[in-house]
């Protein structure tokens, strides 16, 4: 169940790496096979290649700066959802 | 003085990016939002001006402005901190700035209320607007982001948030009554989801809180695009006189 608790990312990826990983893992096993490689989300930027993600492609992005300790600002929020979620059992 | 309850609308929609949901390609989101602005304006006998596809290019645009002179100018596709695209990622509307802008034309939205669906123009193009008298900018910094995955409760969310700020508007809502709407109107998707227990939420929340945060509105705040009372105001008074 969701938590209503405010959750500092920056520090806990600092700190528990590992343990955000985890809740990151669990997040991504929910997922149908069937939309991993769909796009999720999308901007409507001008550059010429619009930018869009995929399921796997916002995991890979996020493990690979889980284990680097640097979640960008803006990527902070979806963690800290992830977190709430995902991440209860092993606080 | 433009005229009131009169709007110009550019929707581009070409195959710009797949993404396999609702739609083929990520524009036909706009264009889907669009239509249902377009169609309420007409229902609300707003003089719409819609230039659609090959029609929203930047001689088009510039005429229709120049022609019908309206107040309000809608716009739906991808932007930059100075520009906003029309067909096939055209140049439409761009003041001098980050990306390349050979022939600003940016007072063209002089003494106007401009809604834009599309990233970043409130960073350049929304401030050069207002400096040049342009009377209020609804836009975003630096991001507008949609999940494309089809549900009443997902994708359909950002029609109805963006649908629903242009037609608080033709509503007769003042620019700074429709951008409190769009506030909350993301606020309340935002609680929505954090009831929500799927593997969707962590996304969603991120990208409407994303959204909420980067909408921007620049200029007046009790500007209006239309002469009559809102349809509140009406029935209040109707009420009254009976």
């Amino acid at each position: 169940m969701r938590s209503k608790e405010k959750i500092e990312v920056g520090k806990l990826v600092l700190e528990r790496g590992e343990y955000v990983k985890g809740a990151v893992d669990k997040w991504f096993k929910e997922i149908p096979k069937e939309e991993l490689d769909k796009p999720v989300i999308a901007a409507f930027g001008q550059e010429l290649k619009p930018i869009t993600y995929t399921p796997r492609e916002l995991y890979e992005e996020l493990k690979g700066e889980i284990k680097e300790r640097k979640v960008p600002k803006e990527r902070e929020a979806f963690v800290s959802e992830i977190m709430k979620r995902y991440g209860e059992a092993e606080k | 003085m433009t005229r009131l309850d009169v709007g110009v609308f550019a929707r581009p929609d070409w195959p710009d990016v797949p993404v396999y949901g609702r739609f083929e390609y990520l524009m036909d989101y706009l264009f889907w939002t669009g239509n249902e602005v377009v169609s309420y304006a007409r229902s609300m006998n707003l003089n719409v001006h819609d230039l659609k596809r090959d029609d929203a290019t930047r001689e088009k645009v510039e005429d229709e402005l120049r022609g019908a002179d309206p107040v309000f100018f809608f716009h739906a596709s991808h932007g930059g901190d100075n520009i906003l695209t029309g067909q096939g990622m055209s140049n439409l509307i761009c003041c001098p700035g980050l990306h390349p802008c050979p022939e600003p034309n940016h007072e063209v939205l002089s003494d106007r209320v401009i809604y834009t669906l599309s990233c970043s123009s409130a960073k350049e193009l929304g401030p050069a607007v207002i400096e040049a008298n342009g009377i209020s900018y609804i836009g975003y910094l630096p991001l507008l982001w949609i999940v494309v995955l089809e549900g009443d409760d997902v994708d359909a969310v950002f029609k109805d948030i963006w649908a629903g700020g242009a037609i608080a508007l033709i509503d007769g809502k003042t620019t700074g009554e429709a951008y409190n709407w769009l506030r909350r109107r993301y606020e309340y998707w935002i609680s929505y989801w954090e009831m929500n227990p799927g593997w969707e939420a962590p996304i969603m929340i991120w990208v409407l809180q994303a959204d909420l945060q980067n909408l921007k509105l620049l200029g007046k705040r009790d500007a209006r695009i239309r002469s009559t009372q809102t349809r509140v105001e009406s029935k209040i008074e109707e009420e009254v006189m009976s």
